[in-house]
Protein backbone atom coordinates (compact mmCIF):
# COMPACT_ATOMS: atom_id res chain seq x y z
CA UNK A 1 0.00 0.00 0.00
CA UNK A 2 1.46 3.74 -0.84
CA UNK A 3 2.11 5.78 2.34
CA UNK A 4 2.20 9.26 2.15
CA UNK A 5 3.67 11.27 5.18
CA UNK A 6 4.17 15.05 6.62
CA UNK A 7 7.34 15.85 8.00
CA UNK A 8 8.25 19.18 9.58
CA UNK A 9 11.82 18.39 12.17
CA UNK A 10 12.14 14.56 9.53
CA UNK A 11 10.96 12.54 12.88
CA UNK A 12 8.08 10.95 10.45
CA UNK A 13 10.57 10.99 7.59
CA UNK A 14 12.62 9.01 9.27
CA UNK A 15 10.24 6.80 10.82
CA UNK A 16 8.70 6.50 7.34
CA UNK A 17 11.71 5.62 5.80
CA UNK A 18 12.14 2.34 7.70
CA UNK A 19 8.69 1.15 5.78
CA UNK A 20 9.07 -1.58 2.83
CA UNK A 21 5.69 -0.08 0.90
CA UNK A 22 6.69 3.13 -1.33
CA UNK A 23 6.62 6.01 0.74
CA UNK A 24 5.93 9.84 -0.66
CA UNK A 25 6.46 13.12 1.18
CA UNK A 26 3.48 15.49 0.95
CA UNK A 27 4.26 18.51 -1.27
CA UNK A 28 2.04 21.96 -1.22
CA UNK A 29 0.17 20.56 -4.24
CA UNK A 30 0.10 16.22 -3.79
CA UNK A 31 -2.47 14.53 -5.95
CA UNK A 32 -2.82 10.56 -4.88
CA UNK A 33 -4.72 8.16 -7.69
CA UNK A 34 -4.50 5.32 -5.46
CA UNK A 35 -5.72 4.39 -1.78
CA UNK A 36 -3.00 5.29 0.92
CA UNK A 37 -2.06 5.37 4.43
CA UNK A 38 -1.04 8.44 5.82
CA UNK A 39 1.40 9.20 8.93
CA UNK A 40 1.58 12.44 9.89
CA UNK A 41 2.42 14.69 13.01
CA UNK A 42 0.80 16.47 15.70
CA UNK A 43 1.77 20.31 16.15
CA UNK A 44 0.56 24.05 17.94
CA UNK A 45 -1.60 22.05 20.73
CA UNK A 46 -2.41 19.33 19.44
CA UNK A 47 -3.62 19.88 15.95
CA UNK A 48 -3.47 18.44 12.58
CA UNK A 49 -0.74 20.14 10.62
CA UNK A 50 -1.66 22.53 7.24
CA UNK A 51 0.38 20.81 4.80
CA UNK A 52 -1.36 17.59 5.88
CA UNK A 53 -5.05 19.25 6.25
CA UNK A 54 -4.73 20.44 2.44
CA UNK A 55 -3.34 17.16 1.29
CA UNK A 56 -6.81 15.85 2.68
CA UNK A 57 -8.83 18.07 1.26
CA UNK A 58 -7.76 17.52 -1.74
CA UNK A 59 -7.19 13.35 -1.63
CA UNK A 60 -8.90 12.30 1.84
CA UNK A 61 -11.63 10.15 -0.20
CA UNK A 62 -8.79 7.60 -0.38
CA UNK A 63 -7.26 8.09 2.91
CA UNK A 64 -7.70 4.37 4.24
CA UNK A 65 -5.89 5.07 7.72
CA UNK A 66 -3.74 7.05 9.55
CA UNK A 67 -0.69 7.11 12.18
CA UNK A 68 0.35 9.74 13.88
CA UNK A 69 3.51 10.90 15.73
CA UNK A 70 3.75 12.50 18.80
CA UNK A 71 5.56 13.27 22.35
CA UNK A 72 3.48 12.12 24.57
CA UNK A 73 5.32 14.85 26.94
CA UNK A 74 2.20 16.71 25.44
CA UNK A 75 -0.23 14.80 28.09
CA UNK A 76 -3.85 14.30 26.16
CA UNK A 77 -2.46 16.13 22.87
CA UNK A 78 -0.64 13.13 22.31
CA UNK A 79 -0.31 12.66 18.68
CA UNK A 80 -4.00 13.71 19.13
CA UNK A 81 -3.65 14.67 14.87
CA UNK A 82 -4.29 10.53 14.87
CA UNK A 83 -7.72 11.42 16.27
CA UNK A 84 -9.14 14.09 14.61
CA UNK A 85 -8.58 13.02 10.93
CA UNK A 86 -9.61 9.63 12.44
CA UNK A 87 -12.70 11.15 13.51
CA UNK A 88 -13.13 13.32 10.40
CA UNK A 89 -12.36 10.77 7.61
CA UNK A 90 -13.74 7.97 9.58
CA UNK A 91 -10.78 5.64 8.82
CA UNK A 92 -8.96 3.41 11.37
CA UNK A 93 -6.09 5.15 13.52
CA UNK A 94 -3.40 2.26 13.26
CA UNK A 95 -1.03 3.76 15.71
CA UNK A 96 0.66 6.84 17.49
CA UNK A 97 4.24 6.47 18.45
CA UNK A 98 6.78 9.34 19.87
CA UNK A 99 8.87 11.24 17.90
CA UNK A 100 10.71 8.99 15.08
CA UNK A 101 9.51 5.79 16.57
CA UNK A 102 10.97 2.50 18.21
CA UNK A 103 11.66 -0.65 16.33
CA UNK A 104 8.66 -1.82 17.92
CA UNK A 105 6.64 1.01 16.64
CA UNK A 106 7.72 0.15 13.23
CA UNK A 107 6.61 -3.47 13.21
CA UNK A 108 3.25 -2.52 14.62
CA UNK A 109 2.60 0.19 11.61
CA UNK A 110 4.06 -2.30 8.97
CA UNK A 111 1.14 -5.37 10.14
CA UNK A 112 -2.06 -2.89 10.31
CA UNK A 113 -1.12 -1.71 7.25
CA UNK A 114 -0.60 -5.20 5.66
CA UNK A 115 -3.90 -5.95 7.26
CA UNK A 116 -5.75 -2.85 5.59
CA UNK A 117 -3.94 -4.65 2.29
CA UNK A 118 -5.63 -8.16 2.96
CA UNK A 119 -8.79 -6.59 4.11
CA UNK B 1 34.03 50.50 9.96
CA UNK B 2 35.50 46.84 9.11
CA UNK B 3 32.03 45.09 10.16
CA UNK B 4 28.80 45.23 8.81
CA UNK B 5 26.38 44.99 11.61
CA UNK B 6 22.96 43.15 10.39
CA UNK B 7 19.62 43.65 11.74
CA UNK B 8 16.96 40.43 12.16
CA UNK B 9 14.68 40.53 9.30
CA UNK B 10 11.52 38.96 10.16
CA UNK B 11 9.58 39.70 7.27
CA UNK B 12 11.48 37.04 5.13
CA UNK B 13 12.02 32.75 5.81
CA UNK B 14 15.46 32.75 7.03
CA UNK B 15 14.46 28.31 7.35
CA UNK B 16 11.92 26.28 7.24
CA UNK B 17 11.18 26.08 10.99
CA UNK B 18 12.20 28.77 13.13
CA UNK B 19 9.10 30.98 12.39
CA UNK B 20 7.18 28.38 13.28
CA UNK B 21 9.18 27.70 16.29
CA UNK B 22 8.99 31.37 17.34
CA UNK B 23 5.10 31.05 17.48
CA UNK B 24 5.27 27.60 19.09
CA UNK B 25 7.15 29.22 22.06
CA UNK B 26 5.17 32.56 21.96
CA UNK B 27 1.95 30.55 22.38
CA UNK B 28 3.40 28.41 25.27
CA UNK B 29 4.44 30.92 27.50
CA UNK B 30 4.10 31.32 31.03
CA UNK B 31 5.23 32.53 34.30
CA UNK B 32 5.16 31.17 37.50
CA UNK B 33 3.14 33.28 39.28
CA UNK B 34 0.17 32.12 37.26
CA UNK B 35 -0.30 28.89 38.96
CA UNK B 36 -1.72 28.64 42.20
CA UNK B 37 0.92 26.26 44.18
CA UNK B 38 -0.17 27.67 47.49
CA UNK B 39 -3.26 25.29 47.28
CA UNK B 40 -0.66 22.20 47.42
CA UNK B 41 -0.02 23.10 51.18
CA UNK B 42 -2.21 20.73 52.70
CA UNK B 43 -0.99 17.58 50.64
CA UNK B 44 2.46 18.64 51.31
CA UNK B 45 1.99 18.35 54.98
CA UNK B 46 0.61 14.74 54.43
CA UNK B 47 3.64 13.59 52.54
CA UNK B 48 6.35 11.20 54.95
CA UNK B 49 9.45 12.59 55.76
CA UNK B 50 11.63 11.02 53.40
CA UNK B 51 9.27 11.85 50.56
CA UNK B 52 9.47 15.82 51.14
CA UNK B 53 13.00 15.23 51.01
CA UNK B 54 13.38 14.00 47.76
CA UNK B 55 10.65 16.27 46.82
CA UNK B 56 12.71 19.05 47.44
CA UNK B 57 16.29 17.91 46.54
CA UNK B 58 14.94 16.79 43.04
CA UNK B 59 13.22 20.34 42.86
CA UNK B 60 16.75 22.07 44.05
CA UNK B 61 18.79 19.92 41.53
CA UNK B 62 16.89 21.31 38.64
CA UNK B 63 17.08 24.73 39.69
CA UNK B 64 20.96 24.18 38.93
CA UNK B 65 20.26 22.84 35.75
CA UNK B 66 17.90 25.57 34.24
CA UNK B 67 20.35 27.81 35.53
CA UNK B 68 23.04 26.43 33.90
CA UNK B 69 20.85 26.56 30.53
CA UNK B 70 19.37 30.26 31.14
CA UNK B 71 23.02 31.71 31.55
CA UNK B 72 25.62 29.77 29.80
CA UNK B 73 24.38 27.08 27.57
CA UNK B 74 21.41 29.07 25.45
CA UNK B 75 23.24 32.30 25.18
CA UNK B 76 26.91 30.73 24.40
CA UNK B 77 25.45 28.76 21.97
CA UNK B 78 23.33 31.68 20.24
CA UNK B 79 26.01 33.87 19.92
CA UNK B 80 27.74 31.56 17.59
CA UNK B 81 25.01 31.25 15.54
CA UNK B 82 25.10 33.08 12.67
CA UNK B 83 21.41 32.98 11.72
CA UNK B 84 19.63 36.17 12.96
CA UNK B 85 15.75 34.97 13.64
CA UNK B 86 17.41 31.44 15.17
CA UNK B 87 19.79 33.64 17.18
CA UNK B 88 16.94 35.41 18.66
CA UNK B 89 14.72 31.89 19.57
CA UNK B 90 17.48 30.87 21.12
CA UNK B 91 17.79 34.06 23.13
CA UNK B 92 14.01 33.70 24.27
CA UNK B 93 14.35 30.27 25.11
CA UNK B 94 17.13 31.38 27.34
CA UNK B 95 14.88 33.59 29.03
CA UNK B 96 12.07 30.71 29.80
CA UNK B 97 14.73 28.60 31.28
CA UNK B 98 15.12 31.37 33.91
CA UNK B 99 11.54 31.35 34.30
CA UNK B 100 11.94 27.63 34.92
CA UNK B 101 14.73 28.03 37.54
CA UNK B 102 12.73 30.76 39.13
CA UNK B 103 9.50 28.50 39.38
CA UNK B 104 11.10 25.91 41.49
CA UNK B 105 11.74 28.96 43.90
CA UNK B 106 7.86 29.62 43.86
CA UNK B 107 7.28 26.21 44.77
CA UNK B 108 9.72 26.36 47.68
CA UNK B 109 7.88 29.35 49.21
CA UNK B 110 5.01 26.71 49.51
CA UNK B 111 6.53 23.80 50.93
CA UNK B 112 10.05 24.97 52.82
CA UNK B 113 10.82 27.56 55.62
CA UNK B 114 14.15 29.82 54.28
CA UNK B 115 16.00 28.15 56.48
CA UNK B 116 15.46 24.72 54.50
CA UNK B 117 15.83 26.93 51.53
CA UNK B 118 19.09 27.50 51.87
CA UNK B 119 20.32 24.61 53.32
CA UNK B 120 18.67 23.26 50.08
CA UNK B 121 20.61 25.15 47.78
CA UNK B 122 23.84 24.38 49.67
CA UNK B 123 23.06 20.86 49.07
CA UNK B 124 23.01 21.41 45.35
CA UNK B 125 26.77 22.77 45.50
CA UNK B 126 28.16 19.84 47.77
CA UNK B 127 26.14 17.25 45.90
CA UNK B 128 29.03 14.98 44.07
CA UNK B 129 26.67 13.78 41.60
CA UNK B 130 24.62 17.11 40.60
CA UNK B 131 28.18 18.46 40.26
CA UNK B 132 29.75 16.32 38.11
CA UNK B 133 26.29 16.14 35.89
CA UNK B 134 26.47 20.14 35.70
CA UNK B 135 30.29 19.74 35.61
CA UNK B 136 30.22 17.54 32.61
CA UNK B 137 27.92 19.77 30.62
CA UNK B 138 28.90 23.23 31.08
CA UNK B 139 32.66 21.89 29.90
CA UNK B 140 30.67 21.38 26.69
CA UNK B 141 29.58 25.08 27.08
CA UNK B 142 32.71 26.96 28.34
CA UNK B 143 34.09 25.90 24.96
CA UNK B 144 32.02 28.28 23.19
CA UNK B 145 33.57 31.24 25.58
CA UNK B 146 35.68 32.59 22.55
CA UNK B 147 34.98 35.04 19.56
CA UNK B 148 34.56 31.95 16.70
CA UNK B 149 34.62 28.13 17.59
CA UNK B 150 35.00 25.27 15.18
CA UNK B 151 32.19 23.60 14.15
CA UNK B 152 32.81 20.36 15.82
CA UNK B 153 32.98 22.40 19.20
CA UNK B 154 29.37 23.71 18.53
CA UNK B 155 28.04 20.11 17.31
CA UNK B 156 28.93 18.97 20.73
CA UNK B 157 27.58 21.88 22.59
CA UNK B 158 24.35 21.46 20.82
CA UNK B 159 24.22 17.96 22.08
CA UNK B 160 25.30 19.04 25.64
CA UNK B 161 21.79 21.06 25.35
CA UNK B 162 20.00 18.53 23.82
CA UNK B 163 20.83 15.67 26.44
CA UNK B 164 20.37 18.74 29.32
CA UNK B 165 16.96 19.61 28.03
CA UNK B 166 15.66 16.11 26.95
CA UNK B 167 17.07 13.52 29.35
CA UNK B 168 18.81 14.99 31.96
CA UNK B 169 15.83 16.79 33.35
CA UNK B 170 14.05 13.63 33.73
CA UNK B 171 15.33 12.31 36.81
CA UNK B 172 13.81 15.11 38.84
CA UNK B 173 10.84 15.68 36.87
CA UNK B 174 10.05 12.05 37.91
CA UNK B 175 8.67 12.47 41.37
CA UNK B 176 6.74 15.72 40.77
CA UNK B 177 5.00 13.72 37.97
CA UNK B 178 4.46 10.70 39.91
CA UNK B 179 3.04 12.32 42.94
CA UNK B 180 0.79 14.23 40.30
CA UNK B 181 -0.28 10.95 38.67
CA UNK B 182 -2.13 10.30 41.78
CA UNK B 183 -3.40 12.91 42.30
CA UNK B 184 -0.56 14.78 44.93
CA UNK B 185 0.93 18.25 44.44
CA UNK B 186 -0.89 18.69 41.42
CA UNK B 187 -0.53 22.25 41.04
CA UNK B 188 3.31 21.95 41.32
CA UNK B 189 2.81 19.48 39.21
CA UNK B 190 1.40 21.68 36.67
CA UNK B 191 4.01 24.19 36.72
CA UNK B 192 6.89 20.76 36.19
CA UNK B 193 4.14 20.20 33.25
CA UNK B 194 4.63 23.36 31.96
CA UNK B 195 8.24 23.60 32.45
CA UNK B 196 8.18 19.94 30.19
CA UNK B 197 6.22 21.69 26.98
CA UNK B 198 9.07 23.85 26.69
CA UNK B 199 11.91 21.53 27.43
CA UNK B 200 10.53 19.49 24.91
CA UNK B 201 10.15 22.09 22.26
CA UNK B 202 13.66 22.84 22.73
CA UNK B 203 15.30 19.93 22.63
CA UNK B 204 13.75 19.37 19.16
CA UNK B 205 14.68 23.05 18.37
CA UNK B 206 18.39 22.77 19.26
CA UNK B 207 18.59 18.88 17.58
CA UNK B 208 17.59 20.07 14.21
CA UNK B 209 20.21 22.98 14.38
CA UNK B 210 22.97 19.86 15.65
CA UNK B 211 21.89 18.27 12.59
CA UNK B 212 22.04 20.41 10.20
CA UNK B 213 25.51 21.04 11.73
CA UNK B 214 25.94 17.35 11.40
CA UNK B 215 24.81 16.62 7.83
CA UNK B 216 27.53 19.62 7.01
CA UNK B 217 30.35 17.00 8.39
CA UNK B 218 32.46 14.81 6.25
CA UNK B 219 31.44 11.00 6.76
CA UNK B 220 34.40 10.54 8.49
CA UNK B 221 33.87 13.52 10.67
CA UNK B 222 30.29 11.67 11.16
CA UNK B 223 31.21 9.19 12.18
CA UNK B 224 33.93 10.38 14.92
CA UNK B 225 30.83 13.15 16.13
CA UNK B 226 28.33 9.49 16.21
CA UNK B 227 31.07 7.87 18.36
CA UNK B 228 31.48 11.15 20.85
CA UNK B 229 28.23 11.83 21.40
CA UNK B 230 27.15 7.81 22.51
CA UNK B 231 30.00 7.81 24.50
CA UNK B 232 28.95 11.14 26.27
CA UNK B 233 25.90 9.72 26.70
CA UNK B 234 26.64 6.66 28.71
CA UNK B 235 28.99 9.11 30.65
CA UNK B 236 25.77 11.19 31.50
CA UNK B 237 23.60 7.67 32.35
CA UNK B 238 26.33 6.04 34.49
CA UNK B 239 26.52 9.49 36.76
CA UNK B 240 22.52 9.97 36.63
CA UNK B 241 22.32 6.52 37.80
CA UNK B 242 24.27 7.28 40.99
CA UNK B 243 22.10 10.90 41.46
CA UNK B 244 18.70 8.54 41.00
CA UNK B 245 20.40 6.04 43.29
CA UNK B 246 21.08 8.42 46.00
CA UNK B 247 17.91 10.22 45.69
CA UNK B 248 15.03 7.61 45.28
CA UNK B 249 16.48 5.08 47.37
CA UNK B 250 14.74 5.71 50.15
CA UNK B 251 11.27 6.07 49.10
CA UNK B 252 11.84 2.74 47.01
CA UNK B 253 11.75 4.49 43.22
CA UNK B 254 14.76 3.62 41.93
CA UNK B 255 14.05 1.06 39.30
CA UNK B 256 11.35 2.78 37.97
CA UNK B 257 13.06 6.58 37.87
CA UNK B 258 16.18 4.42 35.92
CA UNK B 259 13.50 3.00 33.42
CA UNK B 260 12.77 6.32 33.02
CA UNK B 261 16.11 7.70 32.21
CA UNK B 262 16.38 4.83 29.73
CA UNK B 263 12.69 6.36 27.90
CA UNK B 264 13.97 9.86 27.88
CA UNK B 265 18.08 9.17 26.63
CA UNK B 266 16.24 7.16 23.48
CA UNK B 267 14.09 10.52 22.97
CA UNK B 268 17.06 12.86 23.33
CA UNK B 269 18.48 10.52 20.84
CA UNK B 270 15.74 10.91 18.65
CA UNK B 271 15.78 14.62 18.97
CA UNK B 272 19.15 14.57 17.40
CA UNK B 273 18.00 12.64 14.70
CA UNK B 274 20.00 9.69 15.62
CA UNK B 275 18.21 5.62 15.99
CA UNK B 276 17.99 5.64 19.82
CA UNK B 277 20.72 4.00 21.19
CA UNK B 278 18.90 1.73 24.32
CA UNK B 279 16.49 -0.91 24.54
CA UNK B 280 13.19 0.47 24.07
CA UNK B 281 11.50 0.81 27.48
CA UNK B 282 8.12 1.99 27.91
CA UNK B 283 6.79 4.78 30.04
CA UNK B 284 5.59 4.27 33.59
CA UNK B 285 1.55 4.41 33.59
CA UNK B 286 1.68 6.74 36.52
CA UNK B 287 3.91 9.14 35.13
CA UNK B 288 1.91 9.38 31.90
CA UNK B 289 -1.05 9.90 33.84
CA UNK B 290 0.75 12.81 35.38
CA UNK B 291 1.83 14.21 32.36
CA UNK B 292 -2.18 14.09 31.51
CA UNK B 293 -3.15 16.67 34.56
CA UNK B 294 -4.97 19.42 32.53
CA UNK B 295 -5.08 22.83 34.49
CA UNK B 296 -7.65 22.91 37.32
CA UNK B 297 -7.73 26.70 36.91
CA UNK B 298 -9.99 28.35 34.51
CA UNK B 299 -10.21 31.67 35.85
CA UNK B 300 -8.51 33.87 33.02
CA UNK B 301 -8.33 37.11 35.10
CA UNK B 302 -6.38 35.83 38.00
CA UNK B 303 -4.43 32.99 37.45
CA UNK B 304 -4.08 30.45 34.63
CA UNK B 305 -3.48 26.63 34.61
CA UNK B 306 -1.20 24.62 31.74
CA UNK B 307 -4.73 24.57 29.90
CA UNK B 308 -4.17 28.26 29.05
CA UNK B 309 -2.59 29.44 25.59
CA UNK B 310 -1.62 32.82 24.91
CA UNK B 311 -3.48 34.44 22.18
CA UNK B 312 -1.39 35.46 19.15
CA UNK B 313 -4.42 35.51 16.42
CA UNK B 314 -6.30 38.25 17.93
CA UNK B 315 -8.54 40.22 15.15
CA UNK B 316 -10.19 43.44 15.82
CA UNK B 317 -13.94 43.12 16.16
CA UNK B 318 -15.99 44.19 13.07
CA UNK B 319 -19.52 45.43 12.75
CA UNK B 320 -19.94 41.96 10.40
CA UNK B 321 -19.31 40.40 13.44
CA UNK B 322 -22.43 40.41 14.43
CA UNK B 323 -24.62 39.68 11.85
CA UNK B 324 -25.93 36.10 12.78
Amino acid sequence: MKVYFDSCTGNVARFSAHLPFPIEKIEEMTKSDEPYVLITYTTNFGQVPEKTEKFLKNNGHLLKGVVASGNKNWGTFYGKSGDIISEMYQVPLLHKFELSGTKRDQIIVKEKIKEIEHA
Amino acid sequence: MTNKHSAVNWNEEQDPYTQMFWKQNIMQFWIDEEIPVSQDKNVWMELAKNEQETYKKVLAGLTLLDTKQGGEGMPLISLHIENLQQKALLTFMAGMEQIHAKSYSTIFTTIASNEEIQKLFLWTEENEYLQKKAEMISNQYINLWQPKVSKEVLFQALVASVFLESFLFYSGFFYPLFLAGQGKMTNSGEIINLIIRDESIHGVYVGLLAQSIYQSFSTEKQSEMFAWTQDFLDALMKNEKKYTKQLYDAIGLTDEVNAFLIYNANKSMMNLGFEPIYDAVEINPIIENGLQTNTKTHDFFSQKGNGYIKAIYVEPLQDEDFIF
